[in-house]
């Protein structure tokens, strides 16, 4: 392949490729867990889980404000980080997109996308 | 106890030579693996011994980081730069001056950092919140001057186009919630793998290496050293900008020779990585991946934590400069004696099933994108660095 060809190829294929990980970044999503399969070995990894908020505390430092949700599925419970401060309120039914990270020795999710559940 | 920071050292210089030689592994993989298992090590030692782990690997991993950019044309985000003048300098038989001069650059660097970081410790909570600010404005000017470096108005064109391509895939690419640590293929495609393509399918041919004696003046290096300074102090508190592009931005200001800028290269690497680690002291920001993991282990980093740390990292960047002048005599040699084009189409394949292990199969996609669009800059001639948009782009979206 001469040169000039190739330039060109690689240019065709980066935009189609870059195009196929915009719609993958757009409609897929992480595979739905119960709450007690979340540990340290899913730490920066995402995960989708379904539950009820039973628990909103607003945290305001200096720096930020964010809401501190406490969600509860069948098999547990855990905390949900939410720097959109969504307006949630007690015992409705959510579903979260968002990344594990831990704080403080507690396994925590901050959230990147959150919806009423719809099934 | 003295047992324990001596196991710790020792296990952290074998990460930093693993992590360092082979192209494609970042510190910052292998210290969020020490971190997933910290529950059970922590039962066997003290956090303070971890954060010497990671603190004598990322030294090692700073020396030797540049040997595999300089040698196999892989280098990887923070090294990208190098890639010039160091495979300029490898194709005229120079690969072992190369590499001992972005070592005297990293040792340099290292007792420099040490001595700005007691200025640094008084003045970054000052100058930090007003970085802090106005980072967006920093960030799309840096981006700015570095498109001027290139030279007439097509190549800017080019240039404006790699970073906004990159600077999509960057971003869409991190947006990927099916994906685990997104910035291995990413970068891996756009600075390692497209390098080696480019090697293996241009019959690349290594003359006989030569193990010369540097010459370099006294005032070279003290240029060096100025603008070390300057860069590394903005760099290490602006998120997305490496070293390559400090010293892009830096070589703007002055005129400097091949040599100097590989000493300068050197130089701002060390740098920056350890006044990462004081600015988690100084402003409690990690500025750094393996920063984060050093705060996540010792939450409030006192004074003196943080000078036993650079204790540790100066007598281990003695050694790792010895190590990388050793094992760079050593590629010297031999380098030119393998087939290159099969060497390249070895890592290459390790790179390949490495992916899939470390961020899933749909890593496999960003690094086939990712290596197209590598290839692409390389074959229009633009300078590598405008490939960084794909870090610094999403940063700008998400400081706006």
């Amino acid at each position: 392949m001469t040169a000039k060809k190739l330039t060109r190829v690689s240019l065709i294929f980066s935009i189609m490729g870059i195009t196929l990980i915009i719609f993958l970044s757009i409609f897929s999503e992480p595979k739905k867990i119960l709450i007690e399969d979340i540990n340290k070995n899913l730490l920066d990894s995402y995960v989708k889980i379904q539950g009820t908020v039973i628990n909103i505390e607003k945290i305001r430092s200096h720096e930020s404000c964010f809401l501190i949700i406490r969600l509860k599925d069948s098999s547990g419970s855990i905390d949900i980080l939410d720097y959109e401060n969504s307006d949630l309120r007690l015992n409705q039914n959510i579903q979260v997109i968002g990344k594990v990270s831990e704080y403080k020795n507690e396994i925590q999710i901050e959230s990147k996308k959150i919806g009423l559940e719809n099934d | 106890m003295i047992e324990q920071i001596i196991i710790s050292i020792f296990f952290g210089i074998l990460a930093g030579l693993f992590s360092g030689l082979v192209p494609g592994i970042h510190i910052n993989l292998v210290a969020t693996l020490l971190f997933i298992n910290s529950s059970s090590l922590l039962s066997i030692t003290t956090p303070i011994n971890l954060a010497i782990f990671i603190i004598s690997m990322t030294m090692v991993h700073t020396f030797l980081d540049f040997l595999p950019s300089i040698f196999l044309g892989a280098p990887d985000e923070e090294t990208a730069l190098s890639s010039l003048p160091g495979h300029r300098m490898l194709l005229k038989g120079l690969g072992y001056e190369a590499a001992k001069l972005t070592a005297i650059g990293c040792l340099i660097g290292t007792i420099a950092a040490m001595i700005l970081s007691i200025l640094f410790i008084k003045t970054a909570p000052i100058f930090y919140p007003f970085l802090d600010k106005y980072m967006v404005f920093i960030l799309i000017i840096l981006s700015f001057f570095l498109v001027l470096t290139e030279k007439g108005m097509k190549s800017k064109f080019f240039a404006i186009l790699i970073f906004f391509l990159s600077g999509t895939l960057g971003y869409f690419t991190l947006n990927l919630t099916t994906i685990k640590q997104p910035l291995f293929p990413l970068f891996t495609g756009l600075f390692g793998s497209s390098l080696l393509t480019i090697s293996f399918l241009k019959n690349v041919r290594l003359p006989e290496q030569k193990i010369t004696k540097s010459k370099i003046k006294k005032e070279e290096i003290f240029k060096a050293l100025g603008l070390s300074i300057f860069s590394s102090s903005l760099v290490s508190f602006l998120p997305g900008v490496g070293s390559s592009q400090a010293a892009t931005i830096a070589s703007m200001f002055k005129k400097i020779s091949e040599k100097t800028f590989l000493i300068l290269l050197g130089m701002i690497n060390s740098m920056t990585m350890l006044l990462s680690f004081v600015a988690l002291y100084a402003i409690n920001k990690p500025r750094s991946g393996v920063a984060v993991f050093v705060g996540k282990f010792l939450p409030n980093i006192s004074l003196n934590q943080l000078y036993s740390l650079f204790i540790v990292a100066l007598i281990v960047s003695i050694m790792a400069f010895l190590m990388t002048i050793l094992i760079a005599k050593n590629f010297s040699r031999f380098i030119s004696k393998i087939n290159y084009k099969k060497l390249c189409l070895v890592i290459l394949i390790f790179l390949i099933i490495l992916t899939p292990i470390i961020s899933g199969w749909l890593g496999l996609i960003v690094l086939a994108v990712g290596t197209s669009l590598g290839i692409y800059c390389s074959f229009i001639g633009i300078k590598k660095i405008f490939l960084m948009g794909s870090l610094l782009l999403p940063v700008i979206i998400w400081a706006i």
